[in-house]
């Protein structure tokens, strides 16, 4: 087949056309159409006390997939139990940003030392969430960020305990 | 005339509204109308040994986040959120403060902020130094089950049925120095807000219309 | 620092190098294909060298709030464009330039419009208000023989909208610096909307002295001359987008700005008995797929890792070179106009952690404690002004494929304009402090500089500085940046 330029750059744009489609199907599908509205101003930032950065929640939702890492900032934890829920987990040690795995492995510190997480997937920040609030106050457009997390919190959950118990 | 194809996408778009609507509508919630119960102060026993401070807590903490808490000289309380694991709680130095709470007169919040933004500290309070030094000058440390004034969501709930400023519900400082939920039985309407949307069980309900 | 996110950041650095200095001609790829190519060779990079990975991180650099707040910018300004409302308000100016506030006080309040009324995205305002500012520029370019002047107008105007989302406190890029920086919502408005009035004017300046002689532009003149008598749906349609804007900025009600210019939409649909076929108009298509791609690519650089790689590098530079912590501190402000994205949310998220490590070193290092907010709130305007020059799909393309120019042509200028402007507001902030609240004081010296704004506006345009049209145009500018 001759190459032509034409029909390759529309078929970019056909790329692009179903970047985006999936990005709404998957707002949908995650039942949480309202996360296609989002500012992403990260106004809901400020007041998290586990800095988690709840936008990361919506992200989950546009991206289909709880898996994704946001950002948890201040959730302390063992690092055994960092380590178990996700060994891919960026936590903070005194030698900077590294995964819960690097930590136990290469750095070789003791797993019952308490650890800062830095950056943690949206389904165990859901889990680690006290539920508050603070952020759906201070949401611009008071988007119902609780939805999402407990959604995120009733799908199947680590298998290492670590939620706020309820 | 108006025109036919605006029409259309006029109905188009209020369908489109009606959909959005009716996706994101969950059913109602259903708020039980029984009096609030809130929970007894934690009984907390400090143990200051070297850099660590282990806290023995109830073991139906386990698993929770709370609030372990120092007065500073001010009269501020400095909380860190620290999980109960196994019954106990550490507090290491280099444990850092994560909220600083103003009081005013009738020990009433006046005001907070969180201290840390991203992976640094606006102002660092070491919490293991401020837990020492409380204990030592006789000011209040402890452990603050209710994650107020973070967590305002009682609060919220109760606004939300009563219109006005004069709320059933309010939060003082208790003679430990909690921080803990306080309410006026004549006032409440029995809505069940607060307890249903408690996150933290503090408040639960007492299963009782008459409030037992 | 890991080799995946060095080579992926240097293949991302190379591909739009390369698209833009011509060396992959548009005819052949276009930009989009140059990019999206771009984000596959990366990913599958990372597919047969990276660790394990979260394939959906992709989507997560995906903002959609520009992308849709540009299509209903356009529907919105096709609305008003087929229900006469830009007749409605060319004879509305017309009246004013024919005061004696003249022109120069026409243009002055356009240009500073967008920020003005600040939205949480630029595009918002840049697509219905565009025709205005091609109508305004057109007029004084004829009046004075010079074309140079309509591209003044232009990106004088899109660099003031592509910057607005900064100072918006309905859900702007300065929301995320405040933030993430846990600074109080609205600490750095007012410093940096006299940053965009500063970078507005320089950007004019730029063009006027040195970039005008490049200037090959191949539209039509578009002034707007009204003619016969404009239908009442014509004035009420432009009368009520004004009303809606200030009801909006005043009260901020929690409603997506996108679902208020889509339900006006509809309205002035009815009001003025319009088609679909009317809406499309206005659909520019290369600004959104842009867009699109450069999510796309920015999203394939987060999985690589090659925005790690970027604050690694920095890092490096301050403990290693003279530069210091000061000096890379310098570059890490401008860093966002290096690397141009389609909406600065991309670049922000990324690298404000590190904004905030590098304000904490330089406090220690000088003793300056508000070092950590001048330095977020600098960045933060780069950042959302970076998005005017960007050639991802920036709002300077809207300009660009209106005049018929060279793309990419207004990248240099804007770029300039915001490297002289970003400074204004950063020696602001201390000025102001970080705690929002009304200040005598500080208004005092808002006011100033809108009149100084006017003065040059003036003087740019061929007028005399102390044209009263400039001046007075100024003055209300800042008047209502210190009420709004």
């Amino acid at each position: 087949m001759k190459w032509s330029p034409v029909k390759f750059n529309v078929a970019i744009m056909g790329i692009l056309a179903v970047f985006l489609i999936t990005i709404v199907a998957n707002a949908l599908a995650s039942r949480q159409p309202w996360v296609l509205f989002c500012y992403k101003c990260k106004a809901c930032d400020s007041s998290c006390i586990l800095g988690i950065d709840p936008q990361g929640f919506v992200d989950a939702a546009l991206a289909g997939d709880p898996r994704v890492y946001i950002y948890a900032t201040n959730v302390r934890l063992r690092l055994s139990k960092a380590a178990a829920i996700d060994p891919n987990m960026v936590i903070v040690t005194d030698g900077g940003k590294v995964t819960a795995r690097a930590a136990l492995n290469e750095l070789r510190i003791d797993p019952a030392t308490e650890i800062v997480t830095y950056q943690v997937q949206a389904r165990n920040a859901a889990q680690f969430c006290v539920r508050c609030g603070a952020c759906e106050r201070s949401c611009v457009l008071g988007l119902p960020l609780l939805r999402a997390i407990n959604q995120l919190r009733d799908q199947k959950a680590p298998e290492v305990k670590v939620s706020h118990a309820q | 005339m108006l025109s036919r194809t605006a029409l259309k996408i006029s109905f188009i778009i209020l369908a489109l509204t009606m959909a959005a609507f009716l996706i994101q509508k969950t059913l109602q919630q259903d708020f039980p109308g029984n009096y609030p119960k809130f929970a007894a102060p934690v009984n907390a026993n400090f143990e200051f040994a070297g850099q660590h401070i282990r806290i023995g807590v109830p073991s139906e903490l386990n698993d929770l986040r709370v609030f372990v808490f120092a007065y500073d000289s001010r009269g501020h309380m400095q909380a860190v959120v620290k999980a109960v694991e196994d019954g106990t709680i550490e507090v290491s130095e280099g444990d850092f403060s994560d909220i600083d709470v103003g009081f005013s007169q009738g020990n009433q919040i006046a005001g907070f902020e969180i201290l840390k933004r991203m992976d640094s500290y606006t102002r660092q309070v070491d919490m293991a130094k401020a837990l020492r030094e409380a204990n030592e000058n006789g000011r209040q440390i402890g452990i603050q089950r209710c994650l107020y004034p973070v967590c305002t969501r009682c609060i919220d709930g109760c606004r939300s049925v009563i219109y006005g400023g004069d709320l059933p519900l309010e939060m003082r400082k208790s003679e430990d120095g909690a921080i803990v939920p306080v309410y006026s039985k004549g006032k409440c309407p029995r809505c069940g807000k607060c307890f249903v949307w408690c996150p933290v069980n503090v408040i639960t309900t007492s299963g009782s219309l008459v409030g037992k | 620092m890991s080799v995946l996110g060095t080579i992926s950041l240097l293949l991302f650095l190379t591909a739009l190098i390369a698209a833009l200095r011509g060396w992959i001609p548009q005819r052949v790829l276009t930009l989009q294909s140059v990019l999206v190519l771009t984000a596959l060779v990366i990913i599958l990079l990372r597919v047969i060298f990276g660790p394990h990975v979260v394939w959906a991180q992709v989507f997560t650099a995906t903002s959609l709030h520009p992308i849709t707040s540009t299509i209903a910018g356009f529907l919105f300004a096709g609305a008003l464009q087929a229900a006469g409302g830009f007749q409605a308000a060319a004879s509305m100016v017309a009246r004013v330039t024919h005061t004696p506030l003249g022109l120069p006080f026409a243009i002055v309040v356009l240009v500073n419009f967008p920020t003005i009324f600040a939205m949480p995205c630029g595009r918002i305002l840049a697509a219905p208000l565009m025709p205005l500012a091609l109508m305004l520029g057109f007029e004084i370019a004829r009046l004075h023989q010079d074309k140079t002047m309509v591209a003044m107008v232009v990106f004088g105007f899109l660099v003031n909208a592509g910057a607005s989302c900064a100072p918006s406190l309905i859900g702007g890029l300065g929301l995320l610096g405040e933030g993430m920086g846990r600074f109080p919502m609205g600490a750095f408005a007012k410093p940096n909307e006299m940053g965009i009035l500063a970078i507005t004017v320089a950007t004019m300046a730029v063009i006027r002295l040195h970039y005008g002689r490049s200037l090959k532009m191949r539209a039509e003149d578009m002034t707007t001359t009204p003619s016969g008598t404009i239908p009442e749906s014509a004035y009420l349609s432009f009368i009520l987008f004004f009303v809606v804007l200030v009801v909006v900025v005043a009260i901020r009600p929690p409603i997506p700005i996108q679902t208020i210019l889509t339900l006006m939409t509809v309205v002035i649909m009815f009001v003025a008995r319009l088609s679909f076929r009317d809406l499309l108009g206005g659909i520019m298509l290369h600004p959104l797929s842009a867009l699109v791609a450069g999510y796309i690519v920015a999203g394939a650089l987060l999985i690589a890792g090659g925005f790690e790689v970027l604050q690694a590098v920095l890092v490096l530079l301050a403990e290693h070179t003279v530069l210091g912590y000061i000096g890379v501190s310098v570059l890490i402000v401008f860093l966002p106009l290096f690397l141009a994205m389609p909406c600065g949310r991309i670049i922000s998220v990324s690298l404000i952690p590190g904004v905030l490590m590098f304000g904490g070193r330089v406090a220690e290092a000088s003793g300056f404690a508000l070092a950590p907010a001048v330095l977020l709130s600098s960045f933060v305007l780069s950042s959302a002004a970076s998005c005017g020059p960007s050639p991802l799909g920036g709002v300077g393309n809207i300009g660009e494929g209106r005049l018929r120019i060279r793309g990419f042509w207004s990248s240099r200028p804007q770029s300039l304009g915001i490297f002289l402007g970003v400074p204004l507001a950063a020696l602001l902030v201390p000025l102001h402090g970080i705690q929002p609240a009304f200040d005598l004081g500080f208004s005092l010296i808002m006011l100033l500089i809108g009149a100084t704004v006017g003065l040059l506006t003036n003087v740019l345009f061929g007028y005399r500085f102390w044209h009263i049209g400039g001046i007075a145009g100024g003055l209300l500018v800042g008047g209502l940046m210190v009420m709004l």
